[in-house]
């Protein structure tokens, strides 16, 4: 019996590295992917943004204004111009992402204690640029006004300095990331990326590979009628799954070991959350992909198809737009695809070290999954035998 | 002209129901998914949990003024800081506010507790929301606490040139709509020229168009480029008008780069069965270089920020340029002529990839035709 089921797991395994879209896709296209996709995001963060002042002022505090500027982490006073047009220009032309315009008589009022405007003008396309350009600028103006606002304050109600910092702020924040402590872009979106490049692989390699059929049309006609296509439904069916899913734990393992070393993206997870996420997660797209399989009649049309679907699945996992900012019937949809639930689980796990308890919710939802569609494919199997 | 129309009848005309599926039906579900998906515009409602040590009157009335910002939601109270970890572990809390002990007193004596923030930021965006209500909402609990409390001497007012309401969900929705078209064009384009190489027509496809090998191509994939231009253009002003209002102006502009855009990704796409003659490996290339388009683009990421090489591979994409004429239009008359120097790139663009698609495909056709 052993040796029967061991026969279709070695067989279809073979298939992997024979066939050669079978090589493209579920050999070849889980690595490439894994170390192409994290390229553009490996600097984490974007550094040393140009950006002008526009310096109307030309005073002292102007000045000081442009120093700390160019001295923050995020920004790089690339111009100071002395109109507001040709930082407009600039930014148009893309030389520049941001600029700040320094009215005249900004200093003259301060010191008068009278309150000044500083226009902050972002790039209205590029929404990180513009959180941090902006919050760059608020920072550095905020210094720069909290310095003459606690002289203010002291000389005005006889306080010490330390007393006034506090009476102008009474409970200051302190801000600590409890994971992605660098706040890295990579680390934000690469792990769930990976997550959705192994189920959208194997969704298309199985759907290419005829998943459970029984007598699969691009085979020769040797290979077609061989003791492993005529095996019985069970045997046929989870040798099949096996083969996939030792191949796809292979992948889990590589993406673990390699991929995060390389890429030195957080490695939290402990072995036990670990072998209980892949066997869910990969039993439900498996049983996925063999229920949907049957679907296609040419063994390209499931890669034209699912190509479609990646951009929705990746924000269907909530993982850039929380879900309960989804409209519902969108949210009932996407309990029908494992990466919804396996995203976050994985992401908790690996980046966050979560233990079982902690993902109960999203493995319950992948056995859910499992259930359902291991139902589904073996029903559509045994029909069309 | 009846080699040409003959081309189109073998190609479109055979009642290809999947190719309809593919270059109609696909597209737009994918886009209008998008748009609904992003049709909240800003979230509500996050949850975040509280440690409170401080039982006092300023800590209920910090907890008061948080619940009542409408995009924050106190959904736990924690005993400690380990307890909350574990909420934020699975998902139901995603930033943690701590009040230190005796958090009150020490405000009233002017020793400045301090408040900490514990956020999720392996959810980025979300926690950047949520750390900006909350500076701005205990911000402003400060100022009405403190009795010495002086108005800002210097302020600023940030402003995002084009995009006043600072809707970039909707922008990113905009833009994802540009990549969905990005891919579908990829993939049309793919499709259309290797069909015939797939059903293994391609003799009868050379014989239709009176054996032009040039009308052949022409006539697979011009009507290809009309339909999925005319889907675009309709999908993507609809959710232009959906999610920010454009100018009249701007619209000839973008209709001109998005056509150039289906024009060069149909010749990427003819360039890669070209070389592979076979409609899998072609599809898989393009899907390659087609699907994580959108991350190369610089939409999300700065593409200033990314290494160079990455960079120039960005500038292969018919996306990227796209999508800057686009930004630079935002700017009004001043990004006008930024608007046009990425338009010439696009046409360059279209220009190459259109005539290496046909020499290529011209090649392989002779090949297979043999």
């Amino acid at each position: 019996m052993i040796k029967r089921f061991i026969k279709v797991v070695l067989h279809e395994w073979k298939l992997f590295f024979t066939d050669p879209a079978a090589v493209l896709l579920l050999v070849l296209a889980g690595v490439f992917y894994s170390v192409y996709y994290p390229l553009p995001y490996v600097k984490q963060l974007a550094e040393k943004i140009p950006v002008a002042i526009v310096d109307q002022d030309q005073s002292v505090l102007s000045r000081q204004i442009t120093r700390m500027s160019n001295a923050s982490q995020q920004l790089q006073v690339a111009y100071v111009y002395g109109d507001a047009s040709e930082a407009e220009k600039a930014m148009a032309e893309e030389k520049i992402y941001g600029f700040m315009v320094v009215p005249k008589g900004m200093e003259r009022q301060a010191r008068r204690g009278e309150s000044s405007g500083l226009g902050v003008y972002t790039h209205g396309a590029y929404v990180m640029l513009h959180g941090a350009i902006g919050n760059a600028f608020a920072t550095v103006a905020a210094t720069a006004s909290a310095n003459l606002k606690v002289q203010k304050i002291a000389t005005t109600h006889k306080l010490p300095i330390k007393k006034a910092m506090a009476a102008r702020d009474p409970f200051p924040l302190r801000v600590q990331n409890m994971f992605n402590g660098t706040t890295g872009y990579a680390n934000y979106v690469v792990p769930s990326v990976l997550m959705l490049i192994l189920q959208q692989t194997l969704l298309i390699g199985i759907c290419t590979l005829g998943g459970s059929r029984k007598q699969r049309s691009f085979l020769s006609s040797e290979k077609r009628f061989s003791v492993v296509e005529n095996e019985s439904l069970m045997y046929r069916y989870f040798g099949r799954f096996t083969a996939y899913f030792l191949h796809y734990c292979l992948f889990l393992s590589f993406y673990h070991a390699v991929i995060y070393q390389v890429f030195d993206f957080p490695r939290r997870g402990a072995a036990g959350p670990m072998i209980l996420f892949a066997v869910l997660f990969f039993s439900a797209t498996i049983h996925l992909g063999m229920s949907i399989s049957l679907l296609f009649k040419r063994r390209e049309s499931s890669l034209q198809v699912f190509l479609f679907f990646s951009i929705p699945l990746l924000f269907l996992s909530g993982f850039s737009w929380p879900h309960s900012a989804m409209p519902q019937w969108i949210q009932y949809i996407s309990y029908l695809f494992p990466s919804t639930f396996a995203i976050p689980a994985w992401t908790a796990i690996e980046q966050m070290g979560a233990g079982v308890a902690e993902i109960a919710g999203y493995l319950c939802g992948l056995t859910v999954q499992m259930i359902l569609y291991l139902s589904i494919g073996l029903f559509w199997t045994y029909k069309r035998r | 002209m009846k080699s040409f129309f003959n081309t189109i009848k073998l190609l479109y005309g055979e009642r290809n129901k999947f190719l309809w599926f593919l270059m109609v039906v696909l597209p737009i579900l994918t886009s209008l998914f998008m748009i609904s998906l992003l049709s909240a515009e800003t979230p509500t409602n996050v949850p975040i949990g509280i440690v409170s040590f401080d039982d006092s009157v300023l800590s209920r009335k910090l907890e008061r003024v948080i619940q009542a910002n409408p995009v924050l939601d106190v959904k736990i109270k924690c005993p400690d800081l380990n307890s909350c970890e574990k909420e934020m572990q699975a998902g139901r809390v995603q930033a943690v506010l701590f009040f230190p002990p005796r958090m009150e007193e020490k405000a009233l004596r002017l020793e400045a507790p301090i408040i900490s923030v514990y956020t999720n930021a392996q959810s980025l965006l979300i926690s950047n929301i949520v750390l900006k209500e909350l500076r701005v909402t205990l911000g402003d609990a400060g100022a009405s606490f403190s009795d010495y409390n002086l108005e800002d001497l210097l302020f600023v007012e940030v402003e995002s040139v084009g995009n006043p309401e600072g809707n970039y969900v909707g922008f990113l929705g905009i833009n994802l709509i540009v990549a969905v078209f990005h891919l579908c064009a990829m993939l049309i384009g793919t499709y259309l020229a290797s069909w015939p190489f797939r059903t293994k027509r391609v003799s009868l496809w050379i014989q239709g168009a009176s054996g032009s090998r040039i009308m052949a191509i022409f006539g697979a994939v011009a009507p290809g480029i009309f339909i999925v231009w005319l889907e675009f253009l309709v999908l993507y002003f609809y959710t232009h008008t959906f999610f920010a209002p454009i100018h009249l102006s701007q619209v000839w502009l973008i209709a001109l780069g998005q056509w150039m855009m289906v024009v060069a990704c149909f010749g990427m796409g003819m360039v890669f069965v070209g070389a592979t003659g076979s409609m899998r490996v072609a599809s898989s290339l393009t899907g390659i270089i087609g699907g994580p388009a959108f991350a190369f683009a610089g939409q999300t990421f700065p593409l200033l920020a990314m290494p160079l090489c990455v960079q120039c591979f960005a500038y292969l994409l018919p996306l990227t340029p796209l999508l800057q004429l686009q930004s630079a239009l935002l700017l009004g008359p001043v990004g006008l002529l930024a608007a046009w120097d990425s338009f010439l790139l696009l046409s360059g663009m279209a220009a190459f990839w259109l005539i290496l698609g046909t020499l290529s495909l011209y090649w392989q056709m002779g090949r297979q035709h043999d």
